[in-house]
């Protein structure tokens, strides 16, 4: 029966599932990514010819209150994947949709942060603050979007009832993702918010 | 969903045009990868013709500079992205399941669907030429030449977004090539049981998937500070035109080792067939690779020597560059190691892997007095760099593919290469690469800068290109003498049986071509070159040499099933790039296309095996 | 399936445990805020080593933790640190290219350079101001070896032909180079203080610029590092630099200038070349009697 030689199929060398393997080597690789970001950020530190700056619109608390959702949402994650391998079905849609749900909260504090510093005078072109904070925080927000999109999917599936322990890989896939969209927001956070967030203009960076 | 698969349904045969736009057979993927990429080598090819014509004689005015600039810029980027990446791509996609004794890659749908999408990137990156708006900075288009002050016209653009597709081409396919070889190798078939260009296949794809992001957050940048007013690098706005250099290189780098590796593998597995001796100090040269792999990334400030980065930088760079040759030596070392008392049979992938050798040293020599910064301080720009590149990525790459050409060429489709044109192609090739690229070396330690459409009479560098041009001609003869052989052997070359070469590796155990599902038993493996062992084991048991395994009824033998998803999801991708160049509503579009491609994609019947989430 | 599906299943983290990872998430966030704002420099210079720990910490327990990967298979780790760790290196590497060189890179780029000017066609070529390239090694008639007699014939700074005295009368000196060795024709000038001093600079070499600096004794390093910094536009004397007694302008290969100033106060000064590099070798004392 096809059933016999799928398995036969998915027998692997290592043992390990082909997707999960995948899934790792890409966020392997999705750190070179945001690692160049964060570079040309931190090479562009303290050298913008005019401002604003980073301490003139760096909203320190608010995005504290961003980064806790976004924890919150890594803890309904994992929520997911344990209800998922319970066979909670309940408990599936709950926890998937209320990692989107924190996902979406938290994309509408970037898009009211990113609002806000357009008024206040910052635009990808003002100076090299406004190019190198858009492009590494936009790329992480594309990131967390398509998480998003991902996890509707998987409710939609939810939904109909086919998630269940058979399919906790697929759960647990979207999870390694959105873990990982997490952990660069822990780095951006404590890089350009914490550290880089009070720089002034050129002439001197308060902290080194 | 069902209705979104139920709309076209899931193709089932393999025949026609159809068949080939929704084959995920890594087979068919190989073959399209070979021809693709062949033809833009071909393109490329008279792209350099065209240089070189202009080239011939001081003051010449064939070709004007805007032309000339916009000729070498597609020439070198062509040859680099879409000939010898895919050209590997090709042996990868075609060898790597049959070695490794697989039936297929980990990822079937995720294989064609990076085809499809190399293919849409090539075609978007040429785009450029019907609209005559042809990018011209160069392969590596420095900063701040690629600002829109300097390149007013969308050529740069095209050229950034055209990588861009064809970045995400490659991470899609080396993903799928990591998962490949570590996870789908037959019983028995250890790490250090692999052939050697399987190894090689592996690392590069690690490089792969590590270096492109680097080059896709330069190429985005590059993107916005032409198009979004940003000022990444354009010290006007505070920006550094060498932090587009640091991008590129780091990138760049590992590039070039991406483009060497897998040639190397090849030749790894040829020499030892065709001196009828196992390869010497397989350990050492499957760790030399490794090394070369990690080196890589320590290495790629020596592109940038003369920018002024100080001595501290210059010294380090010096020491990494000098050190990544160590590595590459010992390989040479194993592979005369190799023929060293072998059994030498000169055939013609025999001839160009040797060949591939010899000018592979020439080019690693060069390369280490570029590795030394005060040598390299002349040096740098010069055609001195020139001759350097061509003599290891084509006396080096190409030539080692073209040895893997003629060697799997029998495998992919049953039928012999012409010996006496193979020959031929080999001589003319061999000699006119060595009249073209030789004098380079001399012509650009007297001062000749690269990227020049003309020189004027009184440097004295007027015969030596002309003797360049003239190797460029019989080139063309050595790759028309190609041209015809492959046709003729195409339409009735000698059939080549399951094993013509007497070859060491699981491919070769099979029917030539190989049925559709590969092995009708997944083998198992007790050692490095398992086919030779097998061989050997009958001959001295008296029994006959074991044939291509008789076919077996396929309706046991569940494999993937075709689909349409990959080729249409890979239409999405590039129409958002298509879009960021004329009209977003289009990337908006593309973005929709891609969306749904990845639900149809996702939710096509799990019952197929290896089905992609 | 796999085998190793069973091991994840036995190694899995119970509810409590996510919780807990989920509160120490959340008290490292608050001890992050506290600790920055609303006083950024309230830790002071430690506020970068304790952020980078504690940020380190919420990214490893999320990975071993949530993405599970303490207990499953060591491939996995393997897969994905070696691209972070590949990552973290290749970062560092690159800032630390740019934060080389006091951290500013061009400028030292830019002090090196060698200027340009456009001529017909828009074809760059090297300023005729800057160090023109040797073609021939000098012959019997060049100014390398003419310059020679010149700069002995106009050997005459010995003290006996200086005024005695500090009475202000005029002083001569000349002074030269030893052919296009990094070198004055002369290691040891003297003036008497108070008077008014000539110094006749020949730069009598064939393919280098010099200068000619009196500075404050044991600051030609000094006066010449600075000078480095100020580039060639600033002829290679920082401006205003208080250590400068008097100074040439940068002199082109066969070009002379006089430089008068009133000799200082009685002391040991230097004179020096500030010419990126000269002034290791190309240097002598000024004593002022």
């Amino acid at each position: 029966m096809a059933h016999a030689a799928e398995h036969a199929i998915e027998e692997t060398t290592t043992g390990l599932n082909h997707r999960k393997m995948l899934m790792w080597v890409f966020l392997g690789s999705d750190c070179m990514f945001f690692a160049a970001l964060v570079a040309t950020y931190m090479v562009y530190r303290g050298q913008s010819l005019t401002g604003p700056y980073p301490i003139d619109i760096i909203d320190v608390p608010i995005t504290t209150i961003s980064t806790f959702v976004l924890l919150c949402s890594s803890f309904a994650m994992v929520q997911a994947l344990s209800a998922t391998n319970r066979d909670d079905q309940r408990g599936i849609r709950i926890w998937l949709l209320a990692t989107a749900i924190l996902g979406a909260i938290f994309i509408g504090f970037q898009i009211y942060e990113f609002n806000h510093f357009k008024n206040a005078g910052l635009t990808l072109g003002t100076n090299l603050f406004g190019a190198t904070f858009f492009t590494l925080t936009g790329f992480h927000g594309a990131h967390v979007t398509v998480g998003i999109i991902w996890l509707l999917g998987m409710l939609v599936v939810a939904m109909k009832g086919r998630l269940g322990p058979a399919s906790s890989l697929d759960v647990e896939l979207v999870g390694l993702y959105w873990h990982f969209v997490d952990i660069v927001w822990i780095i951006i956070f404590t890089l350009l918010y914490l550290i880089a967030g009070f720089d002034t203009g050129p002439a001197a960076l308060p902290g080194g | 969903m069902v209705s979104i698969t139920g709309v076209i349904a899931r193709p089932t045969s393999y025949s026609g045009l159809w068949g080939w736009i929704t084959t995920v057979d890594h087979k068919r993927i190989g073959v399209l990868y070979g021809v693709t990429a062949f033809i833009m080598f071909l393109i490329a090819g008279l792209e350099a013709g065209a240089i070189r014509a202009q080239l011939a004689q001081p003051d010449n005015t064939l070709i004007g500079p805007g032309t000339f600039n916009r000729l070498f810029t597609m020439h070198a980027t062509a040859m680099v992205f879409m000939v010898i990446m895919p050209l590997s791509a090709s042996f990868f996609n075609f060898v790597v399941p049959l070695a490794i004794g697989a039936r297929d890659v980990a990822f079937p749908r995720l294989n064609a669907f990076s085809y499809w999408v190399f293919l849409f990137g090539t075609l978007l990156m040429h785009a450029s030429v019907l609209v005559g708006q042809v990018p011209d900075a160069g392969w590596f288009s420095y900063a701040n030449l690629t600002s829109t002050t300097y390149s007013p016209n969308d050529g740069l653009d095209f050229w950034a977004l055209g990588l861009l597709v064809l970045g995400v081409s490659s991470v899609a396919a080396a993903l799928n090539f990591m998962v490949t070889i570590i996870n789908m190798r037959c019983p028995g078939m250890t790490m250090m049981r692999m052939p050697v260009f399987i190894w090689m296949t592996l690392i590069t794809s690690i490089l792969l998937v590590l270096a492109f992001p680097v080059i896709t957050v330069g190429l985005v940048e590059l993107v916005l500070d032409r198009n979004f007013g940003t000022h990444f690098f354009d010290t006007s706005g505070g920006g550094d035109p060498i932090l587009w250099q640091h991008l590129f290189w780091v990138f760049g780098h590992p590039e070039v080792y991406i483009l060497i590796l897998p040639p190397m593998g090849v030749v790894s597995e040829i020499l030892p067939t065709f001196s009828r001796k196992p390869l010497f100090g397989y350990p050492v040269v499957v760790f030399s690779g490794i090394v070369i792999g990690f080196m890589s990334w320590a290495v790629w400030s020596h592109h940038m020597f003369t920018t002024g980065m100080g001595p501290t930088a210059l010294t380090v760079f010096t020491i990494t560059t000098m050190l990544i040759a160590v590595p590459t030596g010992v390989k040479i070392f194993n592979w005369i190691g190799t023929m060293w008392g072998g059994s030498i049979d000169l055939k013609t992938p025999m001839l160009f892997a040797i060949g591939f050798i010899s000018l592979f040293i020439i080019g690693g020599l060069s390369g280490v007095s570029h590795a030394v910064a005060p040598s390299d301080f002349q040096q740098q720009d010069t055609y001195y760099i020139v001759a350097h590149i061509h003599y290891v990525l084509f006396g080096g790459s190409i030539f080692g593919i073209f040895a893997g050409i003629y060697y799997w060429f029998p495998k992919m489709t049953g039928r012999m290469l012409g010996e006496g044109m193979g020959k031929a192609n080999f001589w003319f090739t061999f000699a006119g690469m060595n009249i073209t690229f030789f004098p380079m070396h001399f012509v650009g330690m007297n001062g000749m800068p690269r990227r020049i459409y003309t020189y004027g009479e009184e440097f004295g560098w007027g015969w030596l290109n002309s003797l360049s041009s003239l190797g460029y001609v019989v080139l063309f003869i050595g790759m028309l003498l190609f041209v015809i052989n492959l046709i003729q052997s195409l339409r009735n070359g000698r059939p080549s049986g399951h094993d013509p070469w007497d070859a060491p590796t699981l491919e070769w155990s099979i029917s030539s071509p190989p049925p559709v599902y590969n092995f009708a038993e997944i083998p198992r493996v007790e050692g490095r070159d398992p086919y030779w062992t097998t061989k050997r084991r009958a001959e001295a048991a008296g029994q006959p040499v074991a044939g291509p395994e008789a076919p077996v009824d396929v309706s046991t033998i569940h494999m993937p099933s075709p689909s349409y998803w990959p080729a249409f999801a890979a239409v999405g991708v590039v129409l958002i790039a298509a879009g960021l160049l004329t009209h977003y509503g289009l990337s908006l579009v593309g973005g929709l296309i891609a969306l749904l491609g990845t639900i149809g994609w996702s939710n096509e019947p799990a019952t197929a095996p290896q089905s992609h989430h | 399936m796999s085998s190793s599906q069973q091991t994840e299943q036995s190694h899995h983290p119970t509810f409590q445990q996510y919780v807990l990872v989920a509160i120490i998430l959340f008290v490292i966030t608050i001890i992050e805020f506290f600790a920055i704002f609303p006083d950024p420099d309230l830790i002071g210079a430690a506020k970068i080593p304790v952020l980078a720990i504690l940020s380190a910490i919420k990214f490893a327990i999320v990975i071993m933790f949530y993405m599970h990967l303490k207990f499953d298979d060591r491939m996995f780790t393997v897969l994905f640190l070696a691209g972070l760790a590949l990552a973290f290196m290749v970062g560092i590497a690159v800032l630390a290219m740019f934060t080389a060189l006091d951290g500013k890179p061009r400028a030292f780029a830019s002090a090196h350079a060698v200027p340009y000017e456009k001529g017909e066609h828009g074809v760059e070529h090297v300023k005729p101001t800057a160090v023109p390239i040797p073609t021939v090694p000098p012959a019997a008639t060049t100014p390398t070896e003419s310059a020679a007699p010149d700069v002995t014939a106009t050997t005459a700074p010995e003290p006996a032909a200086e005024p005695a005295g500090g009475s202000g009368t005029g002083a001569s000196i000349d002074i030269g180079t030893d052919g296009d060795a990094l070198k004055f024709s002369e290691e040891a000038l003297s003036a008497a203080s108070g008077s008014s001093v000539t110094v006749t600079f020949n730069n009598g070499s064939a393919v280098n610029q010099h200068n000619w600096v009196l500075v404050q004794d044991g600051t030609k390093d000094a006066v010449a590092t600075d000078g480095t910094a100020a580039g060639p536009a600033a002829a290679w004397i920082k401006p205003g630099d208080e250590r400068v007694v008097a100074s040439s302008t940068l002199l082109n290969p066969g070009d002379s200038e006089e430089v008068t100033f009133t000799a200082p106060a009685a002391g040991t000064y230097q004179f020096v070349c500030t010419f990126p590099g000269h002034n290791f070798t190309m240097f002598g004392d000024f004593t002022v009697n």
